[in-house]
């Protein structure tokens, strides 16, 4: 009893909570906060109130706006970009802004010794980047890309005064604690348990209402949601259960906001077209009208979902909403497999051709337990058309090797693109096959001239006709079974208002705090 | 006389009944285990129709392949199992359902019969655990009573193996080989069977380096007994007690070390049930569908419980001093 | 026994050189590498259009292209030097993450050491002595309940019961102190950190009981039949001190083994307790550097783990010798 009351008493000690702190749960760690060398989400989401960059875009129409640049030109030929920056700005230490800052910048992401492969991917295509004068940046490209504008004007920009002391970058102190330009400064980090900023004074835009952000990290989810029933927690996304069944009480729902959105990613089947089961057009269409996938959105998935078709954005214009989904249809899946000579010749209860059996494996990460889930059911919906599949799950680090050197028959991921970039290039173009993202080995040879020529082409019109066209051929050749676009879910402490959602999702700084009555 | 003193360990054994009874239930256990598929599955085992008679769980007929002979269209002669339904068989319709009359023990989240994925999940449970600790029982007795016996630098060098074996973290070492080797049950096995040995090991050298000092070892030597016969007769069945203790937690932690991984993800492949899998897997429903963790956890306690009280029967039965008195 | 003791330290350096040899051939061998996971998880997967050259420069900067052996021999000549390098994750120094992390793990888990032992062996040998009682059976039937929980189990339900405020509100819903502690005295942050400890203790501790008092009670029963504790009762000692002098005493050889073969697993700490109580300790460093291949690190923890686990053998096996005058130790190296 004792023990009870001392313990009661010592979490009276707690002070009270400060109204302008919002507080954001973070499902892990990151490692650094260097936005060259981190790699990922949460890293980028704190880089990106911290952090700027030349360009922002907007949150509603997604166009190109200034942020550390005032302005930009562009050359005819679409090869160079000139930016010219803001005057008097500062980085959170006082010291000011300048052309030397970005260039460095350039030249780290570029620097061998840097850990920053990732990044390196996306700026091969640059020739130079040079400083004009104090105010002024220029890049070259190699070649005109219809993206150029936004990956030169998006690209990180770390103080040069601050990284630039002989000390090794990737393992600067700095990473630690970054310092930047945005309306959010650091101010410290517990390590395993939060990171803190807080509003940056010296920000030149107008200040968000909230003055301090604490991420906290807490790796397992249904821990952090009943720390947000508690109120210890402002900010979360939920699991799709929890936004079906814990999230629905007058409770819940008087004190928090239940946001949902989508955001362009989707999930799908891919089927490796290197092995000889789905080498086969008709097989891949068939294994598609096998799964069911209303039956599983609706059931596995509550509902939260839409069926995709292609790879692109459901809601931007390089999605051709005309393109309907193949239906759940397992008698057009056998006529399809005897079409392509699979059929049960020895009466052992499993398809054959050649002499060869139907027997696959279908390999997925430990992790996703949709994944698993989904697995199961498709087994088992094989297995009744005479289509044997075996389930490896490996953790990870195994998962990707497996993938990268295409030791795989099927798999399911997903994919997601946070900038809206659209561009199918890496994932379908066939020179991405060897060592880039087109793993499952998609090869085709309109396509490929479609992907080529929409890079090249500034006119959006004309390029989203072009890529509804490879839709289509996406669609005709099904390389993957295209399963779903899942929406963000998200929960807010209705202590804030002017909680809204745009285009690229949520915008704390915009947030106001509710006064107390 | 070898065969005799088995006999008396084992009529000592039947006198504690608790310990018998938790025979009857490993036994019993081992029993589903082996006819798991008899015992649940969706297709009859007898099943006449139009003048034939099929036989559809031993044998495959292709013109039964898409049937479901439970449904009433299917009006031939036919005899189901106890369960009559196949622990990978789902059904989106009936997801997360308590026990009941169609169910008995309910439904898991892709709609599976839970009683049917307990009975098939006994097999990796029970072939898990006993495997796995027969042969890390096994090669820690032997390694174990021959540094213990021996001593000298036979026993120097295998102490440094145990020591090197022991300085693993198990798990560690588990999710190292499975990353090698590729995740199975067969490998979970076999890793967990080599690599916990050194604690009995350990033990069993402990208790011979005692125990060959004793009077009756001593004794023994002095008349001319050779080794093995020494080692066989008179230390190993006096240094077992704390072994079967080992061992037989040794089987109950293995279960749960499968649970463990299946937690982390890296258990049995799916959808092949383990009562650890279904038990992990009951976590997003914790808070309303109490079948999916109970069961599971009833099951494990029990086994854990069974193969215990055999333990501790068996440690009285060969003590050679309990059966003189 | 001077002798004795040189020799066995000196063979901890070979035993050494062989654990992380062996840790590291395992490591490298394991499929996946560092760099790749970096590549790989930029938005799953969206390795993109990587070049050989960058992707063989990343390489190089993790020393992943040299022979399996040179970067053994390379990481030795620095580790003999006690710098372990820098974690890969952060790029910090791997001795300060474990240094951060350690403490966190040691408090939680000797901590809970102590509860199991103090519990569990009276428990076992009181077991032993009123064999077949009530007590016997009834204390067993509950260790092997609580036994059979499972972790993950048990954790969620008591943060959910006790911590969520929706049925009580006692305990904080995880974490290793309070946020508001920093500022506060000293005294008050360890009652924080206790009062943060009370639900991962007794996650940690529950499942305990059960093995190690049956083990106490297997030995106490074994010891109980040998000869000399006859003839003590024989000649007409105390109950009690029969128990306590002799039988007990003679059981206590088993559990210091036992003890030395616990340390690793202490040091490992619980993957799932640690994150299911949101506890940055040793478990889940570990557990996120293979996952994520951060060699630095899983050399360190490794190295660390095993000269304790190897201390604490030679530790047990001088205990052995302590408590059991028969061992000869010079016979027996």
């Amino acid at each position: 009893m004792l023990g009870v009351m001392l313990l009661c008493g010592c979490s009276g000690i707690a002070p009270e909570l400060d109204p302008y702190t919002l507080r954001i749960h973070m499902g892990a760690e990151p490692g650094t906060l260097n936005p060259i060398t981190a790699t990922d989400s949460y890293a980028h989401s704190i880089n990106l109130k911290i952090y700027e960059t030349l360009v922002d875009r907007d949150y509603d129409t997604l166009d190109v706006k200034p942020m550390l640049a005032e302005r930009w030109e562009i050359s005819p030929d679409h090869l160079k970009f000139r930016f010219y920056l803001k005057k008097g700005i500062v980085w959170s230490d006082g010291a000011e802004f300048t052309a030397d800052d970005v260039v460095y910048s350039y030249d780290r992401i570029m620097d061998p010794k840097v850990s920053s492969a990732q990044l390196k991917v996306y700026y091969i295509d640059i020739q130079s980047c040079k400083k004009i004068d104090r105010y002024t940046v220029e890049f070259t490209y190699s070649r005109p890309y219809y993206l150029a504008l936004i990956f030169c004007g998006g690209m990180p920009i770390v103080p040069k005064h601050i990284f630039n002391n002989g000390t090794d970058f990737n393992t600067h102190k700095n990473n630690r604690f970054p310092i930047g330009t945005g309306p959010f400064r650091f101010e410290r980090w517990d390590t395993g348990k939060n990171i803190i900023l807080v509003r940056n004074e010296r920000y030149r835009g107008a200040k968000p209402e909230i003055r301090r952000v604490v991420y906290k990290i807490i790796s397992e989810g249904s821990v952090a949601l009943q720390m947000l029933k508690k109120g210890e927690i402002d900010l979360m996304g939920v699991r799709d259960i929890e936004w079906v069944r814990q999230t629905n009480s007058k409770k819940f729902t008087d004190n928090f906001y239940k946001l949902k959105y989508y955001m362009p990613s989707f999930s799908y089947i891919g089927w490796n077209s290197q092995r000889p089961f789905f080498k086969d057009r008709r097989v891949r269409l068939a294994m598609t009208h096998l799964i069911n996938r209303k039956e599983i959105l609706g059931k596995l998935l509550f509902g939260l979902g839409e069926i995709v078709t292609g790879p692109f954005y459901i809601f931007g214009k390089a999605n051709d909403p005309g393109i309907r989904p193949w239906p759940y249809d397992p008698e057009r899946a056998k006529q399809l497999l005897t079409e392509a000579g699979w059929v049960d010749h020895d009466g052992d209860g499993i398809l054959d051709k050649d002499g060869k059996k139907f027997s696959f494996t279908f390999t997925i990460s430990s992790g996703s337990k949709f994944a698993e889930r989904l697995v199961s059911i498709l087994k088992e919906d094989f297995g009744k058309v005479g289509i044997e599949m075996d389930i490896n799950r490996y953790e990870w680090a195994v998962y990707l090797d497996k993938i990268q050197s295409k030791n795989f028959d099927a798999t399911s991921l997903g994919w997601s693109d946070p900038d809206f970039q659209d561009d199918p290039y890496q994932i379908w173009h066939s020179s991405q096959i060897k060592g880039g993202s087109n793993y499952i080995g998609f090869s085709n040879r309109e396509a490929d001239r479609i992907i080529e020529a929409a890079r090249t082409e500034f006119n959006e019109a004309k390029r989203n006709r072009m890529y509804h066209r490879f839709h289509r051929i996406l669609h005709d050749e099904q390389p993957y079974t295209f399963m779903y676009t899942s929406p963000a879910l998200a929960v807010v402490s209705k202590r804030f208002t002017n909680v809204k959602v745009h285009t690229r999702g949520m915008n704390y700084l915009e947030w106001k705090v509710r006064k107390p009555q | 006389m070898r065969r005799g003193y088995w006999a008396r360990v084992w009529r000592e054994f039947r006198k504690n009944r608790l310990a018998f009874a938790g025979l009857v239930f490993v036994v019993m256990l081992f029993v589903v285990a082996i006819f798991a598929p008899l015992l649940a599955n969706s297709r009859p085992y007898v099943y006449a129709d139009k003048g034939r008679v099929y036989f559809p769980i031993f044998f495959n007929y292709p013109e039964l392949k898409d049937a479901d002979l439970r449904r009433d269209s299917f009006k031939g002669f036919k005899i189901f199992p106890p369960v009559a339904y196949s622990y990978s068989e789902y059904d989106l319709n009936s997801i997360v359902i308590p026990p009941g009359a169609k169910h008995l023990l309910g439904t898991d989240e892709q709609g599976r019969d839970l009683t049917a994925r307990m009975i098939h999940g006994s097999r990796v449970s029970i072939f898990i655990g006993f495997i796995a600790v027969a042969i890390y029982v096994a090669i820690g007795i032997v390694v174990g009573s021959i540094a213990g016996y021996y001593g000298g630098w036979i026993d120097m060098v295998i102490s440094r193996l145990i020591e090197i074996i022991m300085c693993f973290p198990t798990f560690f070492l588990i999710l190292t080989i499975l990353a090698l080797v590729g995740p199975n049950l067969v490998n979970v096995m076999v890793v967990i069977g080599l690599t916990g040995w050194p604690g009995i090991a350990r033990i069993v050298r402990g208790e011979f380096m005692k125990l060959r000092e004793m009077d009756f070892v001593v004794a023994s030597r002095a008349i001319g007994a050779r080794d093995a016969r020494i080692i066989m007769r008179h230390i190993l069945p006096n240094s077992l007690a704390p072994v079967l203790v080992s061992a037989t937690f040794g089987i109950a932690s293995t279960i749960l070390i499968e649970s463990s991984l299946s937690f982390l993800g890296f258990g049995v492949q799916p959808p092949t049930p383990s009562w650890g899998d279904i038990l992990s897997q009951s976590r997003d429903f914790m808070d309303f569908a109490w079948w999916l963790t109970l069961i599971p956890g009833f099951a494990i306690f029990l086994t854990i419980t069974a193969y215990n009280l055999v333990g501790e029967g068996l440690q009285d039965a060969i003590d050679p001093k309990a059966i003189s008195k | 026994m001077k002798k004795y003791l040189v020799k066995r330290i000196l063979l901890i350096v070979p035993t050494l050189l062989g654990i992380t040899f062996i840790t590291y051939l395992m490591i490298r061998l394991a499929p996946g590498d560092y760099t790749k996971l970096k590549m790989g998880m930029e938005g799953a997967l969206k390795s993109g259009s990587i070049s050989r050259e960058i992707l063989e420069q990343e390489k190089k900067l993790y020393g992943l292209d040299k022979p399996i052996v040179v970067g053994y021999v390379d990481w030795l000549a620095k580790s003999a030097r006690l710098d372990f390098g820098t974690s890969r994750k952060d790029g910090r120094p791997v001795s300060k993450r474990i240094a951060e992390a350690l403490p966190i793990t040691l408090t939680l888990n000797i901590i809970s050491m102590i509860i199991i032992y103090i519990i569990s062996i009276p428990m076992g040998v009181v077991s032993a002595v009123k064999k077949e009682s009530a007590f016997d059976r009834g204390s067993s039937l509950v260790l092997f309940i609580l036994y059979s929980l499972p972790t993950f189990w048990v954790g969620l339900l008591l943060l959910l019961y006790l911590g969520s405020g929706e049925y009580l509100n006692l305990f904080p819903l995880g974490g290793f102190r309070s946020d508001w502690a920093a500022e506060a005295g000293i005294l008050t942050r360890i009652l924080d950190v206790g009062w943060h400890l009370v639900l991962p203790v007794v996650t940690l501790t529950y499942g305990g009981f059960a093995f190690l008092s049956r083990y106490t009670r297997a030995n106490m029963l074994e010891v109980i039949n040998q000869q000399y504790i006859m003839t003590a009762r024989a000649k007409g000692l105390a109950e009690k001190k029969v128990i306590f002098v002799h039988a007990f005493r003679n059981s206590l050889i088993p559990l210091i083994t036992l003890m030395a073969t616990l340390l690793p697993g202490l040091l490992g700490g619980s993957v799932i307790v640690e994150s299911i109580f949101s506890v940055p300790g040793m478990g889940m460093l570990a557990f996120e550097a293979i996952l994520s291949r951060d060699i630095p690190v899983i050399m360190a923890i490794e190295t660390i783990a095993a000269l304790l686990t190897l201390a604490g053998i030679l530790v047990a096996d001088l205990a052995y010798a302590l408590a059991d005058p028969r061992i000869r130790l010079e016979a027996k190296i």
